[in-house]
């Protein structure tokens, strides 16, 4: 799973059914940092910010 | 790419220009507010000066060699370490739907003080549409708002 989809867990159903659900608490919290310093503080998205 | 970029230093003029980027070693700043400031621009890492709109440009100097962007530099590592804040949503912007992230973290390499940045990202991770900056340090705060689009067909000046 993406880190971009890191908001929703994703749960695999017997049936075969997919359903998502928020992650909630230290979990989101934990892979949103992540993907701050993934996506804003790598040097290698620069190119597309050109800050 | 083409940026509008606002940057207000508070208690002071707000100034807004146009950033013309092909890559690190070729760009142009055109500037909108103070008219008369001088635009710059760099064309294969040499850097240019004109202070007649771009009509006329002079030689400043050759720039330091851009780094590979292939991996992240010390002080990346270490504002990493400092991120705190963080906050990630999806927002509508002019009708396409976003990722947004924000967060703060320490400004360090010998500064004291921290910069929050918000960026609004595309779904696909592709494009970066509007991004955000908010320098504080002791004394002083500036805030840069920076409005992208995609040119795939930008040229720039060559200076002779």
């Amino acid at each position: 799973m993406s880190r971009l989809t890191s908001v929703l867990s994703t749960i695999f159903l017997s049936a075969g059914l997919t359903v998502s659900v928020p992650l909630t608490g230290s979990a989101f919290a934990d892979e949103c940092r992540q993907r701050f310093i993934d996506v804003v503080i790598s040097v290698k998205n620069a190119d597309m910010r050109a800050l | 790419m083409k940026s509008f970029i606002t940057q207000e230093v508070y208690g002071a003029q707000v100034s807004k220009n146009f950033y013309h980027y092909i890559d690190k070693e070729n760009w142009m700043t055109e500037m909108v507010e103070p008219a008369a400031a001088p635009w710059s621009l760099a064309r294969n890492n040499v850097l240019y000066i004109s202070n007649d709109k771009g009509t006329s440009w002079q030689k400043v100097r050759e720039m330091d060699p851009v780094e590979p962007a292939d991996t992240a530099s010390q002080i990346q590592q270490d504002r990493a370490a400092t991120v705190r804040n963080t906050n990630c949503t999806t927002e509508d912007l002019n009708g396409e739907m976003l990722e947004v992230l924000q967060g703060e973290y320490d400004m360090l390499n010998g500064m004291e003080g921290s910069i929050e940045e918000k960026m609004w990202l595309s779904l696909d991770k592709s494009w970066v549409p509007k991004s955000m900056m908010h320098l504080k340090m002791a004394g002083t705060e500036s805030k840069t708002i920076q409005l992208i689009e995609k040119m795939p067909e930008l040229t720039l000046p060559m200076p002779e």
